[in-house]
């Protein structure tokens, strides 16, 4: 079953090599990008029924429009088909704490991500 | 005044002092004492000498009044010698003048001095014939009698008939030619008789009767009392017809001193008791009045006492009236506290002295004293001493009741806490100092982490696709990437190495540094790019201003804030930067009309490392950052003021 994946993240290696991954696990996903909180936002409201993904990865440090603050404005717009995972290169136990606080978000993982993850996540939501 | 002075100073000398006061008062009425019983013995000493004198003159009356009659008898028998020289009738005549006179005894006509007449015969037959004239025994005063040719009474001696008795001789003369003696004898129990001596009182006084013997010249004494009474009271008369003697004696030796010892004697035992009563009266008031003065002595030591401990206490002591303020008493630690002397807080209150942010707390809380709702309150609040720098103290209030249950006036102990606040106050900086420290570390550490993470993710994802590469083309893609990946890590650690080097800058060089001049330098280095935006710069920083900084964080500064303004230009309109310096606050204003940031949302975020706020290509988040560092390295601040779409400014405070 193929999903619509949105990654949201600054570094455009990152963007690369997530891409590369998506694809070699053969889920035969789509999968969108966006470099920072906002303009994921803005594409998202353009039509909320249409353009919403089936899974977010977000990176939390980006500029505009971080992590936390794109949390703070997805929370108002009321999805619940969505699944939200945070992928960060951040290992603080705070940022973890935090995350806590967000009850839509279902995961919280470190960089580097691979396949493996990536299909454990695409299997929990089927 | 000075006499009632005088005389409470003379009662007091006496009451203080029973014993002296006893004394005195003893040897007043002993002296009292003495002037009456000498009194008393002047008064019973002229009775007694009144008495005895009247007794005596009765008895001496009586003496003369037998001698009389003896004379009358003599003279009358007498008259019976005729002419002859004999006597007629006699016997009859003599018979009549004896029974007629009781105190006679016998009658003798005694011719040339030959007893040859008597009566009563039978009697006095034993002395016919007795010759006085030859009898050497009476002679002597038988011739007395010639001579003075007067009645005189011879003895009282012993009779030819018998018993003691005196005779009472009268000289006849016939024709100048002396015929004989008229002779009376009167026994001297007759003479004792009729003379009253018997009669008198003898308890208190008896008589004695003397005569000097005319032979041996010695005093005779007739009665049968004590002839030796010279150490006695004795009034003593003189019958010249016997030539004899009268005493009346006291019988007591001492009578009237006796009587006198004995007035003396209670007087001084009433003296005594009395002077003994004073003083028991008098110790009762001399132990209240020292009783008194311990008393007031251990006032006095506890007030001094109480005035020592108010005056050397360590901490500041006011009594302050509860209705206005006004301070009534304070000591000297109190004084000490808020520079003023004590007369001029006397004429003061705590309000005028009082922090005036301070005030309106204390008044509250003195309300509530007053009205009840607390006994006592604690306050931390600050006085303006008289220097005009701020004291604080630490001050408890609480009410001071009256005896009556009144409350005038509250006492308040203040303590002086300048030091501890202050202490506390730099405490409070290094602090925050501290925590600002860690907050950057904790910070840094973060940002250290983050980045190198997100790096040695990528090259670790990288490294598991070169190994599954299959395809050259795959492998080139990959070290491509990894090529990358090493240059943006280098310029993440170059951009962190810079970091630490500021944080561990400690001696940094302090020059004079002419900020204009500085500020042209930027300009001519980020020349390319104003032209580019055609860029208006005005540097309004007059060229005498002088400030003391690094030359490299000057430099950086300068550069980072003009780049960035020129940066985060508005699309709409041509950049204008115009930098200014406020001399008072010695801070230097960049004042740009950009794009703005909104500071709500990311006010905290701005001075931050690898924060950008707009998708700008150039952003890296890192100028700003570097900017606060230097800053903060210097000891200075920087603030920024912003408006979105309008422009943003930036104030550097130097120190």
């Amino acid at each position: 079953m193929s999903k619509v994946i949105c990654i949201i993240d600054d570094d455009p290696i990152y963007q690369f090599l997530i891409n590369k991954i998506i694809d070699n696990s053969k889920g035969n996903h789509e999968v969108m990008f966006f470099k920072n909180g906002k303009e994921a936002l803005d594409y998202f409201t353009l039509d909320i029924a249409k353009n919403l993904p089936d899974i977010i990865l977000l990176d939390l440090e980006m500029p505009v429009m971080d992590g936390w603050d794109f949390l703070k404005e997805i929370d108002k717009l009321h999805i619940d088909d969505t699944a939200i995972y945070i992928v960060s290169s951040s290992i603080s136990d705070e940022d973890k704490r935090r995350a806590k606080k967000f009850p839509k978000i279902k995961g919280h993982f470190s960089k580097p991500i691979n396949s493996n993850k990536i299909q454990e996540i695409t299997k929990k939501i089927e | 005044m000075s006499f009632k002075r005088n005389w409470t100073k003379l009662s007091k000398w006496f009451l203080t002092r029973p014993n002296t006061s006893g004394t005195l008062v003893f040897l007043l009425l002993l002296l009292f004492v003495f002037f009456l019983v000498k009194f008393r013995y002047n008064v019973a000493k002229e009775n007694q000498h009144r008495e005895m004198s009247n007794i005596i003159n009765v008895v001496q009356q009586n003496f003369e009044q037998v001698l009389k009659n003896s004379y009358v008898t003599t003279l009358t028998l007498a008259m019976t010698v005729n002419d002859e020289g004999k006597p007629e009738n006699f016997d009859r005549i003599a018979a009549q003048l004896v029974n007629s006179n009781p105190s006679i005894d016998a009658v003798q006509l005694v011719p040339n001095g030959v007893i040859q007449y008597v009566y009563p015969f039978e009697a006095n037959e034993a002395a016919i014939g007795y010759d006085i004239l030859n009898s050497p025994k009476v002679k002597q005063e038988a011739l007395k009698s010639i001579e003075t040719k007067l009645i005189y009474f011879a003895g009282p001696l012993k009779l030819k008939q018998g018993g003691m008795g005196v005779v009472g001789r009268l000289p006849v003369f016939m024709e100048n030619k002396f015929w004989g003696f008229s002779a009376v004898i009167i026994r001297l129990e007759t003479l004792i008789k009729v003379s009253g001596i018997e009669s008198i009182d003898d308890s208190k006084y008896y008589f004695q009767f003397s005569k000097v013997n005319p032979t041996t010249r010695k005093e005779e004494f007739f009665l049968s009392n004590k002839t030796d009474f010279s150490d006695h009271y004795f009034q003593t008369v003189t019958i010249p017809d016997g030539d004899w003697k009268l005493y009346l004696i006291a019988r007591e030796k001492n009578a009237l001193i006796y009587q006198v010892f004995i007035f003396f004697f209670f007087g001084f035992l009433l003296s005594l008791l009395f002077a003994l009563w004073v003083v028991s009266i008098m110790k009762k008031p001399a132990q209240l009045q020292k009783k008194v003065f311990q008393q007031a002595q251990k006032i006095h030591e506890s007030e001094t006492e109480f005035k020592t401990l108010f005056e050397q206490a360590p901490v500041g002591i006011a009594k302050v009236d509860s209705d206005n303020g006004d301070f009534i008493t304070v000591n000297s630690e109190f004084c000490r506290i808020v520079g003023y002397p004590e007369e001029e807080l006397t004429n003061s209150n705590f309000q005028k002295i009082t922090h005036p942010d301070d005030l309106e707390n204390n008044i509250n809380c003195l309300h509530k004293l007053k009205d009840g709702s607390l006994h006592e309150f604690a306050m931390e609040k600050r006085y303006l001493h008289k220097s005009g720098r701020t004291v604080w103290v630490n001050v408890i209030v609480s009410k001071l009741w009256k005896s009556d249950g009144n409350v005038k006036c509250n006492i308040a102990i203040v303590e002086d806490i300048t030091d501890k606040k202050r202490a506390e106050e730099e405490l409070k900086q290094s602090f925050q100092l501290v925590s600002d420290q860690n907050k950057r570390l904790l910070n840094f550490s973060y940002i250290v982490s983050h980045n190198l993470r997100s790096h040695t993710s990528n090259i670790q994802t990288i490294s598991d696709f070169l190994e599954s590469a299959e395809t050259k083309e795959e492998r080139d893609e990959m070290i491509d990437l990894l090529k990358r990946v090493s240059d943006s890590l280098n310029e993440t650690m170059s951009n962190l190495n810079e970091v630490v080097s500021i944080r561990t800058n400690i001696n940094l060089s302090i020059e004079h540094l002419n900020l204009n001049e500085y500020i042209e330098k930027a300009k001519l280095i980020l020349g390319q790019q104003i032209l580019k935006k055609e860029a208006l710069v005005q540097n309004l920083v007059s060229k005498t201003i002088v400030i003391d900084y690094n030359a490299a964080y000057l430099e950086s500064i300068l550069f980072n804030m003009i780049s960035n303004a020129i940066r985060y230009s508005h699309n709409d309109r041509k950049p204008e930067i115009i930098l200014s310096f406020d001399e008072e606050t010695k801070s230097l204003k960049i004042q740009d009309n950009g794009i703005g940031i909104d500071l709500k949302k990311n006010g905290d975020k701005l001075f931050g490392m690898y924060k950008t706020f707009n998708n700008n290509p150039d952003s890296k988040g890192i100028g700003l950052f570097l900017v606060k560092n230097q800053v903060d390295a210097m000891g200075g601040k920087i603030r920024a003021e912003s408006k979105l779409n309008e422009g943003t400014t930036f104030t550097i405070y130097f120190k």
